[in-house]
This record gives C-alpha cells, sequence and structure tokens, in this order.
C-alpha cells in the first residue's frame, strides 16, 4: 500500500510540473489608448466652464458649454452629465421683487432685458437632474476661485446658490469640486479655473483687494494639481487666464477717450453710436467734454456706466466743470462760463443730465490699475505654465485666444460689445461670457489640443452656424442703455467676493 | 475509514471545481473517472448510483464505495492592448478541491435494488489575486452542491433494468467582488455574497440494457432549481479612500443586509454503448446532452435595497460531451483504464468572465482499479485541458461586462475510491 502512494505521490508531482500554463500572446482591442482617454471626461471650472451666458445660466446655454460641446463632437453628450437648469433658467440681475429669480439677458428690440423669473421657492423645481446619483460630469461652479475648488462646500458663508445646484453636499458626503471629480475616476479632466482670482477686480472697478496674491495661487493650484495627478490617471487641460481687461465689460467704452495732448487720454461725453460728441458747432474745430470721474488716469470705464449715463447722469460734467475745461483750454474766465451755460443747455437738449458728479471709482479702472490687473494676470500665467511642466499637464492659452479674437478676430467673429456688433460678436449680452460661438471657438481650442495629444481625430465644430445670435437689429440705443444698468450691475455680484480671502 | 459519518462532514465541508464544462463535476468513482466517466452502459461498482442508477440491478450485494477528488485548477488572465494592464499576467490562486462521492447499495430482493449516494455534480471555485483587474466582476467566487440522491431500480429480466430516483439538493454559493460606485467610476470596497438554498427537488430515470459482451444504458437527470432566500450580503469599505468622505457615503449606501438569488442546475440526457472487444478489453463511447439554457441569468436581488439589484447575463447554451472509455483487465483482479473526453462549453463568448474562464475542453484519464474479495481500490489521474479563450473577436470586445483579455486554465484530477462489498 505505502508504495503505491509513495508511487502516486510522484506522479502526481511529475504531473504537477508539467502542467504549467502557457502564457497567451497579448489580445489587442481596436481601440487606441488615446481613444480610450476619452472614455471618462470630466470639467471643472466657473462660469465660463459652466456655459454662463448673459448673466445667467440656463439648459441651452449650459448645452453649449464648450464641455458639452466636447463631448458632442465626441458623439458622448448622452453621457456627459450636467446640472441642467431648465428655462427660465437662473440670473444674477436682481429684480425689484426679492422673492423672483431672474432668467438671464435676452436680447430685444429695446436691448438687452430680462424676459423671465422664477419665484425663489420654485426654482429647485428647475433643476431637472438634481436626483443623478453620481458628481455631474460639469462640475463648474459659476463664481468659484482656486480657493473654492479645494474647499467650498455649500452656499453657507458665500450666499452662492450655485455651489448648491452643482455639488449636492450633504448628499455628496461634503465633497469638494475637486474631491467630486476624483470620484469620478476621470479619463479626462478640463479644468479652466483661475479667472476668478482677479475678475472681480476689473468688475469692480480696480479692486485690486479682489486679487488672489500670487503665493495663495500657487500654492492653490498646485494642490489641486496634485490631488488630481496623484489620486487619477488622467490626461489634464488647463485653461490660463485670459486678458480681464480685455472683455466688453472693461473696453466697449474704450472709443469714447480722446487724447488731449498734455492733459492725457480722457473719457468724453458719447452718443447713442458710442461716439465722442462734437460740441463745437463750427466746421473749424473740435470740442470734447470729458466726463468727471472720481479717479484720476482713467484708462477704462465698465459697461454698467452706460445706464447710467443716460438714467442718472452721473460723470456728466456741469456748467462748473465745463467751465474749467474750457479755462484750461485757454478760454478766459468769463467767455468760458457763458460758453458752459450754452453747452449745459445743449447737453439736456440731448436729453442727458449734466450733474457734475463724479463717476465713483467702481466704475473706472486706472492705468495703474489696468497695468496691476495685468500683471497679476501675467503672474497667474507664469504660475500656470510653470505647473503645468511640473505636473505634465497641457495648457490651453486663453489669453492668446482672446488677445487674437480682440486683435483679428477667429472665424469671423470678434471681441466687441453685442450692441456693437449683434452679428459678429463671440460675447454675450453680459460683456464677460462668451455666447454660442464663443464657447464653440473655446472647444475647437481644446478639440485642437485633445487631437493633437492623444492622437484622436475629434471634429471641430463649425461656428459658423451661430453667427448673429442677436439677431434682433437694435433700433433705439438709447433706450437699451437704460435697460440694462442693473443686469450688468448682477453680473459682478456673483463675483465678488465678501469673505476674507 | 471507521468514522464514516466524521469523514462524510468533513468532506462535505470541501470545495468543487468544475471538471465537466460549465460548472459540472462528473467524477464520482475512481474507475469510472479513469474510463473518462464513459460508464453508462456498463455498471459495474456503487458509483453507477450517479452514472446511470438502473445499473444497481447489475451490482451485486450490499456495497459501500467513496470516492474522493483532489482537483488542481490553474487559470490565468492577460489584459489586452491598450488598457493599462495590457500585457500582463494573473494567476489565480492556487487552490485544491475535493469532490467526494458516497455511495451505498441495498437489494430488496433479485428484482428489486435500492440505493442512495451522495455526490457534488455542480461546482466551481475560483479565486483571483487582490489587485486582479477583473476583481469587480467576481474576486472570489465559490459555488458547491449536495446530491442526496435515493434510488430504487427494478431487473425486468437477466438483461434489462429500469431505475428512478430523487435528487434532494442543496446548493452553497459565495461570491466576491469589489465594489464600484458612481456608474461603476469608483472603488470603494468589497462585497461578499453568501447562501444556502432551499432544498430542490430533482428526479432521474434510467434503463440499462446489457449481454455478456454488450451494453447499452441511458440516463436522464432533471435540472434542479436553487432558490436563495435571506443570503446575506456583507460589504466591507476601505478606510484609505482618496476621497475619506465617500466612505461615509458608501456605508449608508451599501449597508450588510439580505439577497436572494436563483441557480438553476441544468439536466442532462446520456447514452451510451458499451462493448467487450476482446476477452480483456472492453471500451465504451458515451454522448452526454445537458441542458444548460436554463442557467440564462444570474439575478442578484436586494429586496430591502432594490437599488442595488444586478443580473449577470450567463445565456448559456445545451452542450455536449462525447466520452471514449477503455478497460484493460490484466488479470480477474487487476485492470488498466484510460478514457478521452471531448467536452464542449455551453459557455458563450460574452459571459466568459473571471468567474469561470470556461472552453471546449479535450481530458485525457488513466487509472486502475484493484478488486479482491470484498474490497475494491480505485485511483486514476485525468488532465482537464481547457485552454485558452479570449473575450476579443476580431479587435473587438465581447464580454458582457466590458471586461476583455484572453484567459488559460487547466486542472489536474487524482481520483481514489475505495469499495467494500458488505454482503
Amino acid at each position: 500500500m505505502k508504495k503505491v502512494l509513495l508511487v502516486l505521490l510522484i506522479a502526481f508531482a511529475v504531473v504537477w510540473m508539467g502542467c504549467e500554463l502557457k502564457t497567451p500572446e497579448t489580445p489587442t482591442l481596436n481601440v487606441t489608448k488615446g481613444q480610450l482617454v476619452l472614455s471618462k471626461m470630466v470639467a471643472v471650472g466657473n462660469s465660463l466652464t459652466a456655459g454662463y451666458q448673459s448673466a445667467g445660466l440656463r439648459r441651452d446655454f449650459q448645452e453649449h458649454s464648450y464641455p458639452y460641446q466636447i463631448a458632442k463632437q465626441m458623439g458622448m453628450a448622452g453621457e456627459f452629465e450636467m446640472p441642467w437648469i431648465e428655462a427660465p433658467g437662473i440670473g444674477s440681475t436682481e429684480l425689484t421683487d426679492p422673492n423672483y429669480v431672474a432668467g438671464p439677458l435676452e436680447m430685444t428690440p429695446e436691448g438687452p432685458k430680462v424676459l423671465d423669473s422664477t419665484l425663489a421657492t420654485q426654482v429647485p423645481l428647475l433643476l431637472s437632474n438634481a436626483l443623478l446619483p453620481r458628481p455631474y460630469d460639469n462640475l463648474a461652479v459659476p463664481g468659484a476661485d482656486l480657493n473654492d475648488a479645494l474647499n467650498t462646500l455649500s452656499s453657507e458663508g458665500n450666499g452662492n446658490a450655485f455651489f448648491d445646484i452643482v455639488l449636492r453636499n450633504p448628499n455628496l458626503g461634503n465633497t469638494s469640486m475637486i474631491q467630486q471629480a476624483i470620484m469620478l475616476n476621470p479619463t479626462l479632466v478640463l479644468l479652466w479655473l483661475g479667472n476668478n482670482d482677479v475678475l472681480g477686480a476689473a468688475l469692480e472697478g480696480g479692486n485690486l483687494d479682489a486679487i488672489t496674491s500670487q503665493n495663495d495661487f500657487q500654492t492653490r493650484l498646485n494642490n489641486i494639481l496634485a490631488q488630481l495627478r496623484s489620486n487619477t490617471s488622467s490626461f489634464i487641460i488647463m485653461g490660463n487666464i485670459p486678458y480681464v481687461t480685455d472683455i466688453p465689460f472693461v473696453n466697449t467704452l474704450d472709443g469714447i477717450f480722446v487724447d488731449f495732448g498734455p492733459l492725457g487720454k480722457l473719457p468724453v461725453m458719447f452718443d447713442s453710436n458710442f461716439q465722442p460728441i462734437d460740441f463745437d458747432t463750427s466746421a473749424a474745430g473740435v470740442l470734447y467734454l470729458p466726463l468727471q470721474t472720481a479717479e484720476q488716469n482713467v484708462a477704462h470705464i465698465t459697461l454698467p456706466y452706460l445706464s447710467i449715463y443716460s438714467k442718472t447722469g452721473i460723470g456728466i460734467p456741469d456748467s462748473a466743470d465745463i467751465a474749467d475745461f474750457l479755462q484750461v483750454l485757454g478760454q478766459d474766465q468769463a467767455t468760458a462760463a457763458y460758453l458752459a451755460q450754452q453747452l449745459e443747455l445743449a447737453i439736456r437738449a440731448n436729453g442727458l443730465n449734466p450733474t457734475g458728479i463724479p463717476m465713483p471709482g467702481s466704475l473706472t479702472l486706472t492705468v495703474e490699475e489696468t497695468q496691476s490687473i495685468k500683471d497679476a494676470v501675467d503672474g497667474f500665467n507664469g504660475i500656470i505654465a510653470q505647473l503645468a511642466q511640473t505636473y505634465q499637464v497641457a495648457v490651453f492659452d486663453a489669453n492668446a485666444m482672446l488677445s487674437t479674437l480682440n486683435e483679428n478676430g477667429i472665424d469671423g467673429f470678434n471681441g466687441k460689445y453685442a450692441l456693437l456688433d449683434p452679428v459678429n460678436t463671440a460675447f454675450s449680452l453680459d460683456g464677460v461670457h462668451p455666447n454660442n460661438a464663443g464657447y464653440a471657438i473655446v472647444a475647437n481650442q481644446f478639440i485642437g489640443i485633445i487631437n493633437q495629444a492623444l492622437g484622436v481625430n475629434i471634429p471641430a465644430i463649425n461656428t459658423d452656424q451661430y453667427r448673429g445670435q442677436y439677431a434682433i437689429a437694435t433700433k433705439d440705443k438709447k433706450a437699451f442703455v437704460r435697460a440694462s444698468h442693473r443686469a450688468l450691475e448682477g453680473v459682478k455680484s456673483i463675483f465678488i467676493r465678501t469673505q476674507v480671502k | 475509514m471507521r468514522n464514516k459519518l466524521l469523514v462524510f462532514f468533513v468532506m462535505l465541508a470541501m470545495i468543487s471545481f468544475a471538471s465537466a464544462a460549465g460548472f459540472g463535476l462528473y467524477e464520482f468513482g475512481a474507475r469510472s473517472s479513469a474510463m473518462g466517466g464513459a460508464v453508462v452502459a456498463n455498471p459495474y461498482d456503487a458509483s453507477t448510483l450517479f452514472y446511470n442508477p438502473s445499473g444497481l440491478a447489475f451490482v451485486s450485494g450490499m456495497q459501500f464505495y467513496a470516492n474522493i477528488d483532489l482537483i488542481f485548477p490553474k487559470a490565468l488572465y492577460v489584459g489586452p492592448e491598450p488598457y493599462p494592464w495590457a500585457g500582463e499576467v494573473y494567476n489565480a490562486e492556487s487552490q485544491v478541491f475535493t469532490p467526494i462521492g458516497l455511495f451505498f447499495t441495498y437489494p430488496i430482493n433479485e428484482r428489486v435494488f435500492t440505493g442512495i449516494s451522495v455526490t457534488n455534480p455542480f461546482g466551481l471555485g475560483l479565486k483571483w489575486s487582490d489587485d486582479f483587474p477583473g476583481r469587480f466582476v467576481a474576486r472570489n467566487t465559490d459555488l458547491k452542491s449536495f446530491y442526496i440522491s435515493p434510488v430504487v431500480a427494478y431487473k425486468v429480466n437477466d438483461n434489462f433494468s429500469l431505475g428512478f430516483g430523487l435528487d434532494l439538493v442543496i446548493a452553497q454559493v459565495l461570491l466576491e467582488r469589489n465594489v464600484l460606485l458612481f456608474d461603476n467610476r469608483y472603488e470603494v470596497g468589497t462585497s461578499k455574497l453568501t447562501g444556502t438554498s432551499k432544498l430542490g427537488i430533482g428526479f432521474t430515470a434510467s434503463l440499462t440494457y446489457k449481454t455478456d459482451r454488450f451494453g447499452f444504458g441511458a440516463m436522464y437527470r432533471h435540472n434542479v432549481k436553487n432558490q436563495f432566500q435571506n443570503g446575506k450580503a456583507e460589504f466591507t469599505i476601505f478606510d484609505d479612500l482618496s476621497v475619506p468622505n465617500v466612505a461615509v457615503l458608501a456605508r449608508s449606501i451599501l449597508k450588510d443586509q439580505n439577497v436572494n438569488t436563483a441557480i438553476t442546475f441544468p439536466g442532462s440526457f446520456t447514452v451510451g454503448v458499451y462493448y467487450r472487444l476482446m476477452e480483456r478489453l472492453g471500451v465504451e463511447v458515451d454522448y452526454n446532452y445537458v441542458m444548460w439554457s436554463v442557467f440564462d441569468k444570474l439575478e442578484i436581488e436586494f429586496p430591502d435595497d432594490p437599488r442595488l439589484n444586478q443580473t449577470v447575463n450567463e445565456n448559456y447554451q445545451n452542450s455536449y460531451t462525447i466520452r471514449f472509455g477503455a478497460h484493460y483487465d490484466l488479470s480477474e483482479n487487476f485492470s488498466l483504464l484510460g478514457g478521452f473526453i471531448l467536452d464542449k462549453t455551453p459557455q458563450p463568448i460574452e459571459s466568459v468572465s473571471p468567474l469561470l474562464p470556461d472552453n471546449d475542453r479535450t481530458n485525457f484519464s488513466a487509472g486502475f482499479s484493484y478488486r479482491s474479495g470484498k474490497m475494491q481500490f480505485d485511483a486514476g489521474y485525468m488532465f482537464v485541458n481547457i485552454g485558452e479563450r479570449s473575450t476579443i473577436e476580431n479587435g473587438v470586445g465581447q464580454n458582457d461586462v466590458g471586461f476583455d483579455g484572453v484567459y488559460n486554465s487547466n486542472a489536474s484530477l487524482f481520483f481514489v475510491s475505495f469499495g467494500y462489498t458488505i454482503k
């Protein structure tokens, strides 16, 4: 018996050795590594990534956001989940009745207007995708800055309801934007943050306190990239910061600045075509009357001034201001006083109100403020470039794109305000955010980067289809400027932070 | 050997491995197994209770027969290009499985014979490493079946008998896999589903026609549905998640709770023909037709939280096995045995997965049988060559849940039996 068992044992050992499994040849799937990277795209950003247009967010705008447009071009729009806000949408314009939430601005024959609103208590009903049992693929929160992406979980403390709409804490575990991105284990991340670390400064007329320090920017962006890199194996594309002074909100009224030689460039009174008014009725000379500004060395006047100008007359010189100016030009006191009175009458005849009250600094950006903002943006972009190298992240040069848009145009679109060019503008009615065409241009930029880096072939968007979004011809410009004041003020509100950074 | 009952319960605690295609097992008797299981037409020992119960009528006396298999399966998986784990080889853990067969025959009179057997005709076990990329489909699978089959056989005449039996079936299942949340994107922990089925009932009907040199056998076994009610689902959430707060969320979604499922073991129909070619040499060929199409899907139900419900498509197809067996009698007491099996897999390419990566098989067996007086001692070996099976066809992944790659597997079986004629 023992012998038999021994034989069996040896046989067993022999057979055991001989039955090693051969390693099969590695099979191949008909899909490239680059295509695999496209399988789970997640976007993190602010209003620019959410698809904010015309001081509001609404489903049709969200469908034109650049991440959604990219998903469409990839044939994956059905899987790209967003925090849909159904019509009438949610806007930032403050209405006279605080129980109502405005929708976005719409172009009307009278200019940009809020046409629709929702009872505040009914707003949750607009959120048609609120029950999605996982984080959204588009985690952009209008108003978010770098600190928010890392730390802000809800509207508590900042009053920005979009944090609740997008992050849906505590139901999603009290997690931040970056954490929710990680929870989706993305293969492709579109990251465009940092605009709100400097934008507030521009919107508030040069409030340099609203700019995040370079150190904080560096620390926070480093933290964001470190988290994404160590917790996901994704291809990351990061957008840098355009010059926030090169948007219509800031530069629409640049055309009303006149060079007065030794007096420098001053903004002057303008007509409904945004042209300086020549108060010299004779053919011989020209007479422009400078607007009254609290700040010196003004480089830009922001868009909300349009309606203040026509509605209230703040910034329009009165006869005393005009008399002083004429004396500076060389007139004697008596003539200056007489002419000033005549001119004041003429101003009133133009339907404007010469208050003599200087426009506050919150509406003007001085040369120094503009330069500081530009320097801050340059600093941020330097940090972005450097961290992109460190973390092997591709960069979407949004800064260059906006410059090109303003200088040469892109696809026949330009950076003018909709009232100046309703057909070819790439900006929406708030003068800050792109419109359908603008976002499509941004999407094409990302698509170009993705195609090149991953060796895939996502088709570009034909931006021509978006031309003339504001097709309604503007008939009475005077009326426009009155109407859009509130809305444009509202755009600022979501970017102005009341909390200390 | 004295403590038969102890052995019985210890063996019952062991796990089975699928040696016949799908998750069927067919090795319950070393002599029968060494002949490739081609024994339906020539009953020889008490293991006929499994292969062809009507053969009881041709097995003399009150016999006790016990069999144990030692199954050593091997399996590996290789990831496809361009997955991140392309070309990486993952080996399933080495395990040994010990299905048993216990047989007891009791003749009533010259015409009526009874018997009872305990076997494990269905089972599988496959365990992968903790980092195996398919761990979300299955990381550790274990299926056991216990068929307690009382049988009665009636000898119609010297050459012909009929048999009828009941199958009292209990099954046990274990499925461990890792859990993903958020649309199957984020790994949060593991789940363990275990259950013991309610008693399932099946039956068999069989016949044997036997002359001195010729034998014919046929056997039908009905399918058995095993209902698992109030099985347990246990979840373990990892401590070290990259987003720590998700652990709290996960624990609130994935609570330990009851789980229900059902697994139907297929019925089969077997026919075989035996012929004694020479004085010392007998050969047989059997054809099993196994009605695997009853195993179409695995519905996993969580009665306390239907959001977690899942359906795993299996879509097994009816399949067949062709068995060739031979015995060469060196003497009155000692025979050499050999067998060859062609086993078609019931598993469609879409279901090839870490649960069980099956394939058409070619198996070889050999062994010996020693009989002297009241004792019988049989031993043998079978090599089950499952081989390579890829889920990818023409560059397109076919797996139902999107986990593609190529598997290679085989198994070595050792079987040992001991029989004792009591009267």
